[in-house]
């Protein structure tokens, strides 16, 4: 579960950056925010580790689904006035939204009866 | 026709149930005297037309807030013939705690236990018969979501209806000392003649328990209970219900597991030490963003179709005052209502999914110390940041808003809460007088507006509530998936009460300020021109011009006006503004625009969500008052420095 | 001693409720009654507010208002940050992850542990005859009975 938490939250601070880099400043900012939560599953808490784990994990994957989800749905709304381009790092980022989505399914039985 | 009355605890999914019982046959009105809405419905079951009242959800029956007041009173005035209590299958004890004071009240009481599929799904077993024995009432389980078990709910409530039964609850007996102190005071009770209508033993009940409104009743016949003996009794006879409660729940509930849920998982990272704050600002920007550059792609269709529309009017119409009359007042007024429709359905629609999922709880948790300070909240924080977008949507959101004072001061305070409306004429005076440094003076102004707001809010609590802190005392509701049907139940009532009643404004209003601009003749010599230069003296000290003034006049429409009308009454403001007036002028007018009256349209929101006149001409006054004093200290100030 | 004391992650029984006329029957009928288990599960950004866990609802309440809430310890065991100058207790166990308890351990202080608490702000204890000093974060995660 370490692995997982690290590979995330590496791969959001990279995706986060680039739209930095690239001007974008608030949406690299939000990436940004799905990052530090991925991160913050590392931090040892109070006795039960691995539910806490599993709970960023689980949070990480909902929140980069519904980040993701809000770019494009803005991005295809922009094409009824000022169309906005859909960059090559929308993809990236929609791609590994979407398998940290899958990954975080697979954590909810660590919570359901 | 029969009625029936829903209550119960907030967040037990009451609602839902409404919804899934009364479909779209509901309407909501006011409760009178007060702006707590009261939602009411009918269905048809078995060739009978039913009433449902939902009743405002309350943790208990005492008589403080404006929710329990409504509620209580509806139990006690009015006869429902069947008063259904909804608790919450994943947490009994608090509904059935209500559930007792219910039957302590009234006698044709049943039980509903809703969400009864997660319960299942939790491997939860609840065994209706030890309920139905040890409250004697019926009992069905629902679950608004699959509709499970609504069909039983409505025969066992006409079951009541026609057989008008009663419910077989033993009524609790308390510790001694209660008990023989109810004796006491039902003795005193039963020989008074007003107090017929009423139980004594609730009435003593109640008096113990320090209640006020029954304090004050029995005060007038000479009984009256000292405080800290009420005090004690109070805590005595809760715990005795939770005592009994506990007790039931224990043969009625069986494996019960006791795994961590989806809902402390998420709230492990949203309320989180430090994620709670990024995330926190993450879901407002997304909110920010679906109000406003997901939906203005749809306020921009509109426009583009309204001026379409007024070109082929005017092809077809010709020209005249008639078609001028047609095509710039009323079309565009009525344009001017539709363009915030996106906007305010899409803000909406994102509050309501925060609020259906059960998110804003636990915004107002997280950002609660620093709202504190200005006696808020969360859920206003969320409001006022969607003002700089728009104020329109800003004060609409105030809907949800609980506490009223809080909701007053967070609808107040809006308009100084800098919109993108403002933003151009920013842009235009700092690229004229500030080159260079735009960036620094439009950032100057934004934190200014800021600090105003916050500023506004601690004045007008201090001088209107005595600054009385909202005390917080929340519950965190589980998560759950939204209900897309209850979703556009929300959005659509609270959108159609923006249409009725800001919308009828706006179009008056847009109309009027169009005959303003455009008679006698356009521009420099119409009506508006002649304000102009009417109220000159006026802002003389702050050294405008009348041409400046039209401009604010104008932007009461709407501020974006003030741009379009500098162009149109200076030509080229560029070349011709800098000799008319200095660099500090024009940073006063910047603080002027930002400060000054809310535009028409947030006008008529403020009118329509303050509940009246009053407070939106407070808010016109307030807000001129202030923007024309900043602006003197700044324009006088400035004078003196250069 | 008050709810607002009581460290994050114990639980707490509930000796008395002391609200304003106006509130003491909403937090009554929320479940805050005399008897009632609480249970601290966070605190905000901030500090405050907290959420509690009681009859299993989680209700969230400020300082302000946790301070209005007299309770006592479930077990007798209490943070060291709440002991007294001068008494004796024994280490009973650890509010942490691994990093935690192993930072505390290489202080030379264990779970069995019989200490002496010399002074507070800052807190200097005796174990096993070394005097050690701690700051009040790693105390409040330290759980003491007195002996």
């Amino acid at each position: 579960m370490k692995a997982i938490l690290v590979i995330f939250f590496v791969i959001f601070l990279l995706i986060g950056l680039f739209y930095i880099f690239n001007e974008d400043i608030l949406w690299g900012l939000l990436v940004e925010v799905i990052a530090l939560v991925y991160v913050f599953g590392l931090e040892p808490a109070y006795g039960e580790n691995r539910w806490h784990s599993a709970a960023h994990i689980f949070a990480g994957g909902i929140f980069s689904i519904l980040i993701s989800g809000f770019l494009i749905l803005e991005k295809l709304m922009s094409l009824l006035s000022e169309p906005q381009r859909i960059t090559r790092l929308d993809v990236l980022f929609m791609i590994a939204s979407l398998v940290a989505f899958l990954i975080s399914l697979k954590f909810v039985r660590e919570f359901e009866a | 026709m029969n009625v029936v009355a829903l209550v119960g605890n907030p967040n037990v999914g009451k609602s839902s149930l409404f919804n899934a019982i009364t479909g779209a046959r509901q309407y909501v009105a006011n409760w009178p005297g007060v702006t707590v809405s009261r939602k009411e419905g009918i269905r048809r079951w078995r060739g009978r037309e039913i009433k449902f009242v939902d009743l405002p959800g309350i943790y208990s029956l005492g008589a403080i807030s404006i929710d329990e007041k409504i509620t209580r009173d509806y139990l006690l005035k009015e006869s429902p013939d069947v008063v259904v209590v909804v608790v919450d299958a994943l947490n009994m004890q608090q509904g059935l705690y209500l559930l007792i004071e219910v039957l302590e009240m009234r006698e044709n009481v049943m039980l509903v236990v809703n969400a009864i599929d997660e319960a299942k799904k939790r491997g939860m077993n609840i065994n209706k018969y030890e309920l139905e024995k040890h409250f004697g009432v019926h009992v069905v389980f629902t679950s608004a979501v699959t509709g499970e078990g609504i069909e039983e709910l409505l025969d066992k409530i006409l079951h009541i209806i026609t057989t008008k039964e009663v419910h077989s609850f033993v009524e609790l007996t308390y510790q001694k000392e209660i008990e023989e102190k109810v004796k006491e005071l039902e003795k005193k009770i039963e020989n008074i003649e007003d107090l017929k209508s009423y139980k004594p033993r609730w009435l003593a009940l109640k008096a113990l328990e320090g209640d006020p409104e029954v304090l004050n009743l029995l005060r007038k016949f000479g009984i009256s209970i000292p405080d800290e003996e009420s005090k004690k009794y109070r805590e005595m006879i809760a715990q005795r219900r939770y005592q009994y409660i506990d007790s039931v729940l224990k043969e009625a509930i069986t494996s019960f597991g006791q795994k961590l849920t989806i809902s402390e998982a998420l709230d492990h990272v949203i309320t989180h030490k430090f994620l709670g704050i990024p995330i926190f600002l993450a879901m407002m920007y997304l909110v920010f963003t679906f109000t406003f550059n997901v939906m203005s792609p749809l306020s921009d269709l509109i426009d583009i179709g309204i001026s379409k529309l007024g070109e082929w009017l005017r092809s077809v119409m010709g020209s005249g005052w008639v078609t001028s009359l047609v095509v710039d007042g009323v079309i565009n007024g009525v344009g001017a209502v539709l363009v915030f429709v996106p906007n305010i359905f899409g803000m909406f629609l994102a509050l309501g999914f925060m609020e259906e999922v059960g998110y804003l709880p636990r915004a107002a948790f997280v950002i609660d110390k620093l709202m504190y300070k200005l006696k808020l909240s969360g859920r206003s924080f969320m409001s006022l940041i969607l003002g700089f977008g728009c104020n329109v949507p800003a004060v609409m959101s105030t809907r949800g808003i609980a506490d009223p004072r809080e909701r007053l001061i967070t609808i107040l305070v809006s308009p100084f809460i800098t919109c993108s409306a403002r933003l151009p004429i920013y842009i235009l005076l700092a690229g004229i007088f500030f080159k260079g440094h735009e960036s620094a003076v439009i950032f100057a102004i934004y934190i200014s507006s800021i600090i105003l707001t916050a500023a506004s809010a601690t004045f007008l609590n201090k001088i209107f509530f005595k600054g009385q802190p909202v005390p917080l005392v929340m519950e965190l509701p589980r998560y759950r998936l939204p209900s897309f049907k209850n979703l556009w139940l929300y959005v659509w009532e609270r959108g159609k009460h923006f249409l009725e009643k800001a919308g009828t404004i706006i179009l008056v209003s847009a109309i009027i300020i169009w005959l303003l601009g455009n008679y006698p003749a356009p521009a420099d010599k119409s009506f508006a021109a002649d304000l102009g230069k009417f109220f000159e003296p006026i802002f003389r000290p702050l050294g405008y011009d009348w041409r400046m003034v039209t401009a604010l006049i104008f932007g009461t429409a709407a501020k974006e006006v003030v741009v379009s009308t500098f162009q149109m009454m200076y030509g080229d403001p560029a070349s011709v503004l800098p000799n008319l007036i200095t660099p500090p002028i024009a940073l006063s007018f910047m603080f002027f625009v930002m400060a000054y009256i809310p535009c028409l349209a947030t006008i008529a929101v403020i009118k329509a969500e303050a509940g009246g006149w009053k407070w939106a001409t407070f808010s016109v006054l307030y807000s001129l008052s202030i923007a024309y004093t900043i602006s003197f200290l700044i324009s006088v100030i400035g004078r003196a420095i250069l | 001693m008050k709810l607002s004391e009581a460290a994050v992650g114990t639980k707490v029984k509930i000796l008395s409720v002391n609200f304003p006329p106006e509130l003491q029957g909403r937090i009554l009928g929320l479940g805050f009654v005399p008897g009632a288990i609480v249970e601290v599960v966070r605190e905000a950004p901030f500090g405050d507010p907290r959420v509690y866990i009681v009859h299993g609802k989680m209700i969230t309440l400020r300082k302000s208002e946790a301070d209005l809430i007299e309770v006592k310890p479930l077990s007798r065991q209490f943070p060291l940050s709440m002991a007294e100058v001068g008494k004796r207790y024994i280490i009973k166990s650890f509010l942490g992850g691994p990093f935690f308890i192993s930072r505390v351990r290489s202080m030379g202080i264990d779970i069995g542990n019989i200490i002496e608490v010399r002074s507070k702000f800052p807190m200097t204890i005796v174990v096993s005859g070394k005097i050690v000093r701690i700051g009040m974060g790693m105390a409040e995660k330290i759980l003491v009975e007195e002996i």
